[in-house]
This record gives C-alpha cells, sequence and structure tokens, in this order.
C-alpha cells in the first residue's frame, strides 16, 4: 500500500514550479523585446500579456490555497498609494504596448501613506486591470482615495460596463459566467476581508459609471 | 527626478548564472552600465569591500545556504555598506514579506519575480529621491553626531509625508542607541497605536525588554509568536527575556522551536549551543556549536571563540579525538592567527591533561601563555577560565589566581561570572581560599565604587575623580567603574568649571560602556549627564 495522494501539497508545488519557469519564459520574452524587431511590437505585448494573466492566476490560486488552509496573514506596511498606483500603472502599460492608454488620476483626497499588503493588494488590482484591458475601447483610469475610514483603489475602464449579473452577485465564492471563472473577483475580494483593522475589513465594490464603463473599486481599512 | 543610471554602480547577487545576466540585461535597458556581480554571499562582500557601490540587487536564495537576509544582516552590522547605499531583494516567492516585516534590518525594498525593468527602474528612482531626503540626517550620522541627526529626525516628524512612517523608524532606532528607551517605546507604541507593524511591536517588545519590565515583554512577544510564528526574531528576544529571568530551560525550548524552523541562521544556534550548555544539555550543544562551526566554515565573518566552544562541549563529553581534530581545524581555519593559536593551545593543553598526557599539556600551557603575553590578546570569558584552569592544572597557582581575579574585578556585578569562578576553585580543591579571594576582589571593588560615590558627596571632587578614574583604568572592561568614573568627571566639570580633558575621558568612558553594553540603567543617567553638562557651558556636543 502506497500512501494516499496528497493532491492538494502536489498541486501547490506543481504551480510553483510552473510559476518559475513562467518567470523565465517572461526574462527571455523581454530579451528578445530588447532586440527590437520591427513589427514585434505587438506580438510581444500579447505574449507578454498571456504570460502575465497565467502568472497572476497562479499567484492567486497559491494565495488561495494558503487562506484556505489558514496560513496567509496579509504582510501590512506603510506605503504611499500614489507610488503604489505608479507601480501598477507601469506593469499595466507594460502589457498594452500602446493599445489602450492607461492614466493615473490624480486627486487631493489620497493619504501621504497607508497601511496594506502592498503585493496581494497588487495582485487584486492586477486582476482588475486584466479584466479592464479585455474590456476596455480606449482608456483605463487608475485613481486612489480616502474614503472614510478606508483607502480606495479604483480601476475604471471605457468599455460596455459590468453585466447586471455581475453586478448583484456576491463575491463570496467563485461563479464561472460567459466572462471566466469568477476567480479573479474572488481572489480581490478574499484578499480585501483578510485585511483587518480595528475589527473593520476590506470590501470589493463593482459598479458602472452612469458615464459608461466599469469601475471596479478595492476598499481596504 | 532626473537620475543618471550611467554614473551609478551596481551589484548583482544572484547565483544562478541565467538571472545574473537576465537582470543585467534588464538594468542595461535604462542606462546602467556600472555593474558588477556576484554568485555568492562570500564574492558580493569582498567586492563590496574592495569599492563602494550605488545600488546592489540580491537575490533572497543564494543557494550555498545562506540567504540575503543574513547577508544584508552582516553587511550593515559590519559597517561594509553605508545607509546611503540602495539594497533591493528580489524574491522569487511571498516567503520573504513575511521574513522583512518584522526584522530589525530591513532591506531598502523588494521585489518579487517576475517584474518588468520599468518597475525596477521607478522603484530605483523612488529609493534615491528617498536616499536624497534623509542624506543630511545619514551625513550627521557618518560624522557621529548622534544628538543632531536625532534632533533633525524629530524635527522631520512634524510633517505629515510618504517617509514619515520610516522617519519614525529611523528616529526610534537612534533613541535605541543612545539608551532613550523612554523616548524610543514612546516612538514603537506611537506606531503600533496607527496599526500593529511586527517591527514596531518588536521594538515595542526590546524596549520593555531592556527596561527589565519583563512580564510586558513576555506577554507581548507571545502574542506576535501566536499571530505570527514565522517571525523568528520574536523567538530570540522572548528567548533572551527567558534568560534575564533566569528560565533557562525554557529560554532553551524557545530557541529550539525557532532553531527547527530555520536551522541555517548562525547566531541563533551560537546562543543555543550556550543555553544549552548551561543548562548541561551536552548532547544539543554539541549539535549546535557543530552547526555553528560547518557554517562558518563558508563564512567571511567566522570566530575562534566558535571552535573553542565546541572543543569545550566536546571535552566535557570525553570525545577527545575530536576535540583535538577542532583544534587543529582552528589553526588552519585561520592561517594561524595569535587569535586561533591561543584559542587551540588554551584547549589543547585541558584536553592533553585529561587524556594523561601530562607533557604535552604543559608544552600547550606554555604557549598559550606567550601568545597572551606577545600579541597581548583580550580573550573570551570563558577561555580566560579555561586558561587559568589549565595552569592551575600544572601548578601555575598564581597566574591562576591572577587571571580569575582580573576577571572577577572586571565583571564584579556579572552573578554568572562569579559562580563559574567559585566553581572552578572548587575543581581544583580550592574552594575555601577561591571564595575568599573572589569574595574579596567583589568586596574591594565595591568600597572602591562607594569610596568614591562618597567622596564626592562630601564634597571632594578631586579625590572622587581621582580614585575613580584609577579604578577605571585598572577594569577597562567593568561597567559600573567606568560609568562611576565618567560621573565623577562630569560632576567635577558641572561644580567647578568646564574641563576639555575630564570631559574626553568621561566621553571615552561613555563609548567603552555602551560597546559592552548598551541596555546598562546607569549608562542613561550618566549620558544624560554629560548632555546637561555640554549644554551649561555651550559646547558644541
Amino acid at each position: 500500500m502506497s500512501a494516499p495522494l496528497d493532491l492538494n501539497a502536489l498541486a501547490a508545488s506543481s504551480i510553483h514550479e510552473v510559476k518559475n519557469l513562467l518567470g523565465q519564459l517572461t526574462l527571455s520574452l523581454e530579451e528578445i523585446a530588447q532586440a527590437q524587431c520591427p513589427g514585434t511590437e505587438q506580438k510581444i505585448a500579447s505574449a507578454r500579456f498571456a504570460c502575465s494573466r497565467v502568472v497572476d492566476r497562479l499567484t492567486e490560486m497559491l494565495v488561495l490555497y494558503k487562506l484556505d488552509g489558514g496560513h496567509l496573514q496579509p504582510s501590512i506596511a506603510a506605503h504611499s498609494p500614489a507610488d503604489f498606483l505608479e507601480d501598477l500603472m507601469l506593469s499595466a502599460h507594460h502589457l498594452t504596448a500602446g493599445r489602450v492608454e492607461i492614466c493615473v488620476q490624480q486627486t487631493a483626497a489620497a493619504p501621504a501613506f497607508w497601511f496594506f499588503d502592498r503585493d496581494l493588494t497588487e495582485s487584486a488590482l492586477m486582476n482588475a486591470v486584466h479584466n479592464a484591458l479585455l474590456h476596455a475601447r480606449s482608456r483605463i483610469t487608475l485613481s486612489t482615495e480616502q474614503s472614510g475610514d478606508y483607502l480606495a483603489f479604483r480601476v475604471a475602464d471605457d468599455g460596455a460596463g459590468y453585466p447586471a449579473a455581475l453586478l448583484q452577485a456576491a463575491l463570496d465564492a467563485p461563479r464561472a459566467s460567459a466572462q471566466g471563472s469568477g476567480l479573479g473577483l474572488f481572489f480581490a475580494s478574499s484578499v480585501a476581508q483578510a485585511h483587518c483593522n480595528q475589527a473593520r475589513s476590506g470590501k470589493v465594490m463593482l459598479e458602472n459609471n452612469p458615464a459608461g464603463g466599469a469601475v471596479f473599486s478595492l476598499y481596504l481599512p | 527626478m532626473e537620475i543618471n543610471f550611467a554614473e551609478k554602480r551596481v551589484l548583482i547577487i544572484d547565483d544562478h548564472p541565467g538571472m545574473r545576466s537576465s537582470m543585467r540585461a534588464i538594468l542595461s535597458a535604462f542606462g546602467v552600465i556600472l555593474v558588477e556581480m556576484a554568485s555568492t554571499a562570500n564574492e558580493a562582500i569582498r567586492r563590496l569591500q574592495a569599492k563602494p557601490f550605488d545600488v546592489i540587487v540580491c537575490d533572497y536564495f543564494l543557494g550555498d545556504g545562506t540567504d540575503g537576509q543574513q547577508l544584508l544582516e552582516q553587511l550593515r552590522r559590519n559597517n561594509v555598506i553605508s545607509l546611503s547605499t540602495i539594497f533591493i531583494m528580489v524574491t522569487a516567492e511571498r516567503v520573504y514579506e513575511k521574513v522583512v516585516s518584522a526584522v530589525e534590518l530591513a532591506p531598502d525594498d523588494y521585489l518579487i519575480k517576475p517584474f518588468s525593468g520599468e518597475v525596477l527602474r521607478s522603484r530605483l528612482e523612488r529609493l534615491m529621491s528617498k536616499k536624497l531626503a534623509f542624506a543630511p540626517i545619514y551625513k550627521l550620522l557618518e560624522d557621529g553626531k548622534l544628538a543632531e541627526a536625532t534632533q533633525l529626525c524629530k524635527e522631520l516628524t512634524k510633517h505629515n509625508n510618504k517617509y514619515s512612517i520610516d522617519i519614525l523608524r529611523l528616529l526610534g532606532e537612534l533613541y535605541v542607541t543612545q539608551g532613550k528607551f523612554d523616548e524610543a517605546q514612546d516612538i514603537y507604541q506611537q506606531v503600533v497605536n496607527m496599526r500593529a507593524v511586527p517591527w514596531a511591536r518588536m521594538g515595542l517588545a526590546t524596549m520593555f525588554h531592556y527596561q527589565h519590565r519583563h512580564h510586558e515583554a513576555e506577554e507581548l512577544l507571545e502574542e506576535v509568536i501566536d499571530e505570527a510564528p514565522e517571525y523568528m526574531a520574536a523567538y530570540d528576544l522572548l528567548s533572551k527575556v527567558c534568560e534575564s529571568q533566569e528560565k533557562n530551560e525554557r529560554a532553551q525550548q524557545v530557541l529550539e522551536r525557532a532553531v527547527a524552523a530555520s536551522p541555517l541562521t548562525v547566531h541563533r544556534q551560537k546562543d543555543m549551543g550556550q543555553l544549552a550548555m548551561r543548562n548541561g544539555d551536552m548532547e544539543t550543544a554539541e549539535k549546535a556549536f557543530v552547526s555553528v562551526v560547518e557554517r562558518g566554515k563558508t563564512s567571511f565573518f567566522r570566530s575562534a571563540e566558535d571552535y573553542a566552544n565546541l572543543s569545550r562541549v566536546q571535552l566535557e563529553r570525553g570525545k577527545h579525538t575530536e576535540a583535538l581534530s577542532t583544534l587543529r581545524d582552528v589553526r588552519e581555519s585561520f592561517n594561524g592567527s595569535p587569535e586561533a593559536e591561543f584559542t587551540a593551545s588554551v584547549m589543547e593543553s585541558l584536553v592533553h591533561q585529561k587524556t594523561g598526557n601530562t607533557a604535552a599539556s604543559a608544552k600547550a600551557l606554555e604557549s598559550a601563555l606567550e601568545i597572551q603575553k606577545t600579541h597581548g590578546l583580550k580573550s573570551q570569558e570563558d577561555l580566560s577560565l579555561d586558561l587559568a584552569k589549565a595552569c592551575f592544572a600544572h601548578g601555575k597557582d598564581d597566574e591562576a589566581k591572577s587571571l580569575i581575579e582580573n576577571l572577577v574585578r572586571n565583571n564584579h556585578d556579572s552573578a554568572a561570572l562569579i559562580q563559574k569562578a567559585k566553581q572552578l576553585f572548587n575543581e581544583v580543591g580550592k574552594g575555601e581560599e577561591g571564595n575568599a579571594i573572589v569574595d574579596g576582589n567583589v568586596k574591594e571593588i565595591i568600597q572602591l565604587n562607594n569610596q568614591g560615590v562618597m567622596k564626592a558627596k562630601e564634597g571632594d571632587l578631586d579625590g572622587s575623580v581621582q580614585l575613580l578614574t584609577e579604578a577605571a583604568e585598572k577594569m577597562p572592561g567593568n561597567l559600573q567603574i567606568i560609568l562611576n568614573a565618567a560621573q565623577a568627571l562630569l560632576v567635577h566639570i558641572d561644580k567647578r568649571g568646564w574641563n576639555e580633558g575630564y570631559m574626553e575621558s568621561a566621553l571615552r568612558y561613555i563609548n567603552a560602556a555602551r560597546g559592552i553594553s548598551v541596555a546598562h540603567p546607569k549608562l542613561l543617567s550618566v549620558n544624560k549627564l554629560a548632555q546637561d553638562v555640554t549644554k551649561k557651558y555651550g559646547v558644541a556636543a
């Protein structure tokens, strides 16, 4: 009799391995990009986008695996929300090769620093950016502001907006739909909830802009 | 901010050749040309000692058993890199996030792989702006102007900007270095009130520990460990807190948990070995010291003391051949430096004595005494006791007694040393005489201290200064004596007028005391007195 297979642990370690391989693949892509062969720019950008989505999806799986086992505690430190958004913009910009314009909207209402887990928050927002990239016509706007006791990060696009069913859906479990597995939203919501401050926890809000387009908001206490 | 990356010197540390060249390509894409690379921690240290770098990009996993965090701590503790050097940690996993949030010495930033060149460039630009903002403080610190640097930090905390938390953290550290534990505690509490970030809680617990508030320290650390069992630094501190309450068994258990989780950290294994030895758990002690010596072989920062510890426990366990082999190793490993020769000779003398090889033992002892005489070595407490033991074994009772007397006079308030000294006399059948010698010396020092303080109270300030500074010169390792001498000098200046030479000596004693123990309660008050006196005479500190 052999020991029973621990599929969960096996999956987790395979995900690690695949993720590292993708890391190497991404680096190779950068080296190809640096050769600046004419006409490859768009293709490299879409390859980057695909790699980035796969890496992010795998990262989410790993984080959710840890959340499930109760191993995940966010690593809270003070960061500048404005600097954070700038990095997010750079990463997003990297994926579009100019097809979609990505800008950070400066608001006076942003605090100088806030306590949050930079990497978890980045993964959650990157997911929203991926979605926005798929649906935006020409522009994605990132912004941050203090809203009461919360810091809000927003990702807005100028696409068709969220379908009504999604706007009403609860995000407490992944819900598959025509748009995808629903893992991304579930992940963002889990990250928000893992951020806890004095009995207040974070939340995700989905809205449609009256002027058009979807608005994803992540609130952190 | 416009940065000329072409003039920035960057060191890439990564054990993976492919990763090193990828990183170089990423950097060159935004104009970095002065790049050097290292594949191991030791190679990195050699390069950093050869010339200064502006930026270090280091992978967390270095393959040879060291990690980037250990390297960073060695570099900063040994002042191999300056405060203005940017250190960025690169990691493939999220695990490092956990490590970094609780460590005392954090890198300037860290990046999770894969990341784009633009993100690295943006982070570097931001860090360079930050170093620029902190430059005036760093300059003061490099010039040794601790008080001014603190003042400037304090000014900067009044403004709310993105560096606010970093300024508070630095201010906390500066207060700690100056022994201002109350002030440091306030800073850490202030941060914890905003958010209970691990490093601030660790800082708070450390201040409780320094102020001998054991119960509060213990409670806070249990809480931290309970919430985040991966914060290794919390175990180290909790173990020290237990030790200072003489709960040595519990201290060892706490460390054992940390060693099990992270077996490669040398300083923890060293503490563990020492604790286990004190607890009589020789098996654990040997295991710990073997690990320390093994790890030290590939490390730049290692000491002959590690080998002394290992051979001591091997001797204790009757493993004489192993002990001798450890001592051959120390000679080889340090190319026969006087310190290594001394260590080996002292311990060899004891091993040969034990195996009945009296002639070899006597020869080793002669050589140890000779090296100590020619090189004026200041040896570790335990090694001095071992030397005394060897002297007794060969009838050199006078040398032995004088060695022990010297140790006792320099550490008359250390209960642990007093006990060891008396035990040694007991072992050689001179228990009664030993007690008299040890107690006599302790009593003499206490009387000397009291006399000095009394003279000052009676208004004989000259007498007080003379008595205590003479004692301080004779016992430069005795914290109480040197601090009392500093105090006598300062009181003299305060009452009788400015005296440059006195001030110089007082500051020299204060610095020496800081080098022995930053947490001595008296250090704080004497330091404060020095500042007040300086201010009174309007002399720039």
